[in-house]
């Protein structure tokens, strides 16, 4: 098995050609800002090297004159820019037709001062959508961002022209930059849910896995109560191995004057982070009115608006996003359960209950399916089904 | 760039080159991105200069330093085409390989990483956990689990 896994691996090997190529493009990098020029991969290369080719590397710290312009550039324009570099998938590296040498050796001149800040263009290069746009008829150069195509006229380039194909790549490689730093702070402020496996290693050193789950299981809850967590009791529960037969899991239990309930937090290996498997709530001494009281006409709506509801719960709530495919209802007239099944389109199935009890959903609870055998389980033909709401 | 420099990023390509780009090409499934990596990985070494005391360390920082650029590709990237048979075959990858290869990259990320430094790589549980970052248990656990897939996929013992 090792023997067959290294082969396996070993048939992956870089050309000599492709190692060379990247030597030269780490060779002709003096500066680069990692970040930028990671996010962006291949076409941020692209970019990179396309504008560079024909120059000497400059650094692009601190020309202040150069920095000004890239920041007169709205929040809108550099978000735009931004999004139309990754419509494309080839690179940005194609013209119409190829530079002649004079216009290579101008363009290499004019970027030199775009770069000093002593000379930009007077407008920029008009962009568009090459599949739903028609190609600008008032200039001769222009850039269709899908299909990545500068447009130029076949007669010489002006200054002005060639100086818009330089200040194209530039603002692309400052919007690049500009957002993906923006990426970065925002991950860096949001952390990723992590397993207990990485707990250790976590950059959240701060907070103990107890002060941890409280927080998501304080979230959660008001969400799904729409009350205020601060005002609960709150005890968490942490299940390790040996309790649950290798998995681990966490049940933060929740009490207020008037609820009490549950969360049930486990890993889930396919979201490879923490999700709701579980909650409960139940209203304390709730007066159980007879539901018999009802109309069928009453019961049925509250079964439709208890349906409708529940489609937003499963992503709003439980963080599947997974999209419904069919939903299926079974409303027990005897037990007063109301049960909602799920199906996403992953094939995974989820499972509500509600209980009908003082015109109030006394509890409810959403698990895959598989899980939970003891309970009954939707009969082919007992079940209705209903259209899942947008 | 100074002459030393320059042999240093030749040599680093020449010795560890291939492993580097194995690995992230294992990772990211996609030729691009894993030259991509590779070539990030040179830059940050050439801008760090890191001293080592021997081979194996510097090898340990290359493969540390490329396993948090694939990270940091898988969650930023926008656009993430894999490469397919079609594409494994172009690359001179015989069929049974790359039908292997395109079974062995459903693997869950975290898995991968650990089963790779272990079964290609040779590194130990303890050299893992200091190139990944994390505990030895969480990776025996990994290797366990790994193990315990891949072993699915490839039907044989290891």
């Amino acid at each position: 098995m090792e023997n067959r896994f290294k082969n396996m691996i070993d048939a992956v090997q870089l050309s000599e050609q492709d190692q060379n190529r990247i030597i030269a493009a780490c060779q002709k990098e003096r500066h680069v800002d990692n970040k930028w020029f990671l996010y962006s991969g291949r076409i941020a290369a692209a970019i990179v090297i396309a504008v560079m080719a024909t120059t000497s590397v400059t650094a692009y710290a601190a020309v202040s004159a150069y920095q000004a312009y890239m920041e007169s550039m709205s929040r809108e324009e550099v978000q735009e820019r931004y999004e139309i570099v990754y419509e494309g998938t080839r690179g940005w590296t194609l013209y119409s037709r190829s530079l002649t040498e004079e216009e290579e050796n101008r363009k290499a001149e004019l970027q030199e001062e775009y770069r000093e800040g002593t000379l930009f263009p007077q407008q920029s290069m008009p962009y568009f959508n090459g599949e739903t746009e028609a190609k600008p008829k008032d200039v001769e150069v222009s850039f269709d961002y899908v299909n990545e195509i500068c447009y130029l006229p076949e007669r010489e380039l002006t200054d002005e022209e060639l100086l818009q194909i330089i200040d194209l790549y530039e603002k692309a490689n400052y919007s690049l930059q500009e957002i993906n730093k923006e990426i970065v702070t925002e991950q860096a402020t949001t952390p990723a849910p992590v397993s207990p496996e990485d707990w250790g290693m976590s950059e959240n050193q701060a907070l103990t896995e107890e002060e941890w789950i409280t927080q998501l299981a304080e979230s959660a809850y008001t969400q799904l109560t729409g009350e205020d967590a601060a005002l609960a009791e709150w005890e968490i529960n942490i299940r390790g191995d040996a309790e649950s037969g290798g998995e681990r899991w966490y049940l933060a239990q929740f009490g207020t004057e008037d609820l009490s309930g549950s969360i049930c937090y486990e890993y889930d290996e396919e979201a490879d982070g923490w999700v709701i498997k579980r909650y409960n709530r139940t209203v304390k001494e709730a007066t159980d009115i007879s539901v018999d009281t009802y109309s069928e006409e009453e019961i049925q709506q509250k079964i439709s608006t208890i349906c409708e509801d529940v489609t937003h719960k499963l992503r709003d709530v439980f963080g599947i996003t997974d999209k419904i495919v069919k939903g299926e209802h079974d409303y027990g007239y005897h037990s007063k359960l109301l049960q909602v099944v799920l199906t996403t389109e992953t094939g995974d199935r989820y499972r509500l209950y509600y209980f009908f009890s003082n015109e109030q959903i006394r509890d409810y609870s959403i698990y895959p399916v598989e899980t939970r055998a003891d309970f009954v389980i939707i009969e082919e033909g007992y079940a209705t089904e209903f259209d899942i709401a947008e | 760039m100074g002459t030393e420099i320059n042999d240093e990023v030749i040599r680093i390509m020449r010795v560890y080159g291939n492993s580097l780009y194995r690995m992230s090409f294992f990772l990211l499934r996609n030729e691009q991105d894993a030259q991509d990596v590779l070539q990030e990985t040179l830059i940050k070494y050439i801008q760090k200069a890191p001293v080592f005391d021997t081979a194996d360390y510097e090898k340990a920082w290359l493969l540390r330093v490329a396993n948090n650029l694939c990270k940091d590709m898988l969650r930023f990237q926008k656009k993430n085409r894999h490469a397919n048979i079609e594409d494994l075959l172009d690359m001179g990858i015989t069929q049974e390989d790359g039908s292997l290869l395109t079974q062995v990259w459903s693997l869950p990320e975290k898995y991968k990483r650990a089963i790779y430094l272990h079964y290609y790589e040779g590194y130990s549980v303890l050299e893992i956990a200091d190139i990944l970052g994390i505990t030895e248990s969480a990776v025996k656990k990994r290797l366990e689990r790994g193990r315990d897939k891949l072993r699915e996929i490839l039907k044989e013992e290891m």
